[in-house]
């Protein structure tokens, strides 16, 4: 048979890679998109928004979505049977548990499910509540049969009373069930798979002629290593920042069981919604055991590359005093974090709109740096900026260079023994007439065209210090000559 | 196309980033169009599936966890748009009678004509696929080229499996004889 398929071969491989000579158009594709982006509510702007505050302002969660087959042997009541654990029973898994009907007077007559898992074989058993049985089960069928394949999960429908099987591989079986019967009514469906599959009953009572209900039941075989995807598992790959707590949940598990998490990091915890901080950026698997509270069975799941961890930067700044009075100074903030792509000043909680900002003098000012690098993550850096007049620096208010060796030179106090480093210069208006950074050579009141500065005129003085701490201060403030 | 790229690509799609969407619509869009176009031979109706296709893909792209080929991801996407759109054509297959007897039969006329040459184009392929009913195209389709079984065929195609083989059966014969006839009439000239 296998040659037959020859030229089918040959004819598919010729499709291999067939890329037709068209044109995309995505200004068309965009504007889809865009009625679609709309109407769930989220602009791409405020998708934006929200991940950069997510990223700023704390926990990042990670909807680990591992879905209802990881946890949902508690939604389930075990019966008896499975307490008999006999060997080759490797795992007890079901998962969701529907009634497609809530309304109550059509109740699915069943009372519970049970099934077990042996190697390469699933056998399913569906125990029937007698007294809901002869109400409403008086008649069950439609047929389907499950159809196991690797690709997709399928659906198991049995038809009863008379089940026909339809399909591939060995015959599911079905009996027991009787109409009306007193008696628990048992029907046992076993089938080979290695994937999913769901099973699902339907029931049609006399009195609600039409009116199809269902109870779904749907089971995983958990040797996920060579299971695709399955389609109830949701995992939102998520990006965190370095330093950031990422939390971790797992949906609808509200009842007893343990749970151990491994972060991929080298950290673990027991708890069932756990935060983590990842101190270094990489991508990490997530792996969860959980533990089933009934027979013990652990149940694992890993998920590769779950959560990729950006670097965080590390924030730096620096200022300049490109103007100051004695009663204002310009203060012009930089950046210095590397790989910064976007920061954020506040001055005592007051955000600027620039990077140059006016402060009084005297005062001390509380800068907040907060730097984004490209991948939105941030850092905040936090500084002073002390801003002194000639009392903080000590520094007399006048001198008089006359040559009688009493107080013939300006120098603020301050700079004497100071640990670091500080510079000092005298201001005529906007033009500079002295500098100096040695405490032992003051300003003589010269100016630069080697004529004494004139008695009863006022200049400025500037005076930048840098300690030994990084702690960088501006003092300014005027100085009389006196004579 | 480097891997890192289509990655930090993915990556932007789940992010929601206009860029990342546009990279991957414009990296596979051609791809896919003629993963569509075995479909039907309607190409306004082939943009629409892509179209639509990639709407899934943007919106499901949380569902892509990294570990089988993104192409074949999109690709199965867009397989189960072209179904959702084709299936109305094909609610009336042919239904299959006499299953046994016809696959006996086709399977014997491939035994004699084994050693046909093959050597089309994938337009000669198109222009044979396109004389067959859209039932038959699709479990053609799904059956040569995106490897569904008859079961999984019946079940998408809500037929019976019985149905799938023998209309598998009539499509391959009715694709060869429409390819064999153009060899032919290569051969005339």
């Amino acid at each position: 048979m296998s040659e037959n398929l020859n030229w089918l071969d040959r004819l598919k491989n010729s499709f291999d890679g067939f890329e037709p000579n068209v044109q995309s158009n995505w200004s068309a594709f965009e504007s889809k998109l865009d009625g679609l982006v709309k109407s769930s509510g989220d602009t791409e702007l405020m998708r934006q928004v929200k991940s950069a505050q997510r990223f700023a302002f704390g926990a990042t969660t990670v909807a680990a979505g591992l879905a209802l087959w990881m946890v949902s042997p508690w939604l389930f009541e075990l019966s008896e049977e499975n307490e008999n654990e006999g060997a080759g029973i490797t795992e007890l898994v079901l998962d969701e548990v529907s009634n497609g009907d809530s309304n109550g007077e059509t109740a699915v007559p069943w009372q519970n499910a049970q099934d077990q898992r042996n190697r390469g074989e699933i056998s399913f058993e569906l125990k029937l509540d007698p007294s809901l049985a002869a109400e409403s089960a008086s008649d069950w069928n439609g047929v389907e049969k499950p159809v196991m394949g690797a690709r997709t999960s399928t659906t198991f429908v049995l038809n009863l009373p008379e089940t026909t099987v339809r399909g591939k591989g060995n015959k599911t079986s079905a009996s027991g069930l009787k109409s009306g019967s007193a008696e628990s009514s048992h029907v046992g469906v076993s089938e080979s798979f290695s994937d999913e599959a769901k099973l699902a009953v339907s029931t049609e009572n006399e009195d609600h002629v039409g009116h199809d209900e269902s109870v779904k039941v749907v089971w995983a075989a958990s040797n996920s290593e060579e299971s695709e995807d399955l389609a109830d598992f949701n995992v939102s790959v998520q990006e965190a920042c370095a330093g950031t707590a990422v939390s971790f949940s797992l949906n609808g598990l509200d009842r007893k069981g343990s749970v151990l998490w491994n972060f991929g990091d080298g950290g673990f915890s027991q708890d069932l919604a756990p935060t983590h901080v990842y101190d270094n950026a990489g991508t990490y698997d997530i792996t969860v055991s959980v533990r089933a509270p009934g027979d013990g069975t652990i149940r694992t799941r890993t998920v590769e590359n779950m959560i990729v961890v950006r670097p965080k930067p590390e924030a730096r700044m620096r200022w300049e005093f490109p103007n100051a009075n004695p009663h204002r100074a310009t203060v012009k903030l930089l950046d210095e974090t590397d790989g910064a792509s976007s920061s954020t000043w506040l001055i005592e909680q007051n955000d600027l709109l620039n990077s140059e900002v006016m402060l009084d003098i005297p005062g001390e000012y509380h800068v907040n740096l907060v730097a984004s690098n490209a991948f939105g993550c941030q850092d905040v850096a936090v500084d002073d900026i002390k801003l002194g007049s000639r009392k903080e620096a000590i520094a007399p208010a006048l001198f008089s260079p006359d040559g009688d060796d009493r107080y013939d030179t300006f120098m603020p106090l301050l700079v004497m023994d100071f640990a670091g480093d500080w510079s000092l210069t005298i201001w005529d208006g906007s033009e500079e007439v002295f500098e100096t950074s040695n405490e032992f050579e003051p300003w003589n009141g010269r100016l630069p065209n080697g004529i004494m500065a004139p008695k009863g005129k006022k200049f400025v003085w500037k005076l930048e210090t840098r300690t030994e701490q990084g702690e960088r201060n501006l003092f300014v403030d005027e100085v009389l000559i006196d004579g | 196309m480097s891997e890192n790229e289509l990655r930090e690509h993915i990556e932007g799609c789940k992010q929601g980033k206009r860029l990342s969407q546009k990279w991957v619509f414009e990296r596979f869009y051609r791809l896919m169009f003629g993963v569509c176009m075995r479909y039907t031979h309607d190409t306004d109706r082939v943009q629409d599936m892509v179209q639509e296709g990639f709407l899934k893909v943007f919106t499901n792209i949380d569902g892509y966890t990294s570990k089988g080929s993104f192409e074949g991801w999109i690709r199965r996407i867009m397989v189960n748009t072209a179904i959702d759109s084709i299936r109305k054509d094909a609610v009336h297959p042919v239904d299959a009678t006499e299953d046994d007897q016809l696959e006996r039969l086709i399977e014997n006329e491939d035994v004699q004509e084994l050693d046909f040459e093959y050597g089309y184009s994938v337009h000669d392929v198109l222009d044979a696929m396109n004389e067959l009913s859209p039932a038959y195209r699709a479990v053609f389709n799904l059956f040569v080229f995106d490897n569904y079984s008859h079961h999984e065929i019946a079940e998408k195609l809500g037929i019976t499996v019985g149905a799938s083989k023998s209309n598998f059966a009539k499509a391959k014969r009715n694709v060869r004889d429409t390819l064999l006839s153009k060899n032919k009439m290569k051969v005339a000239k």
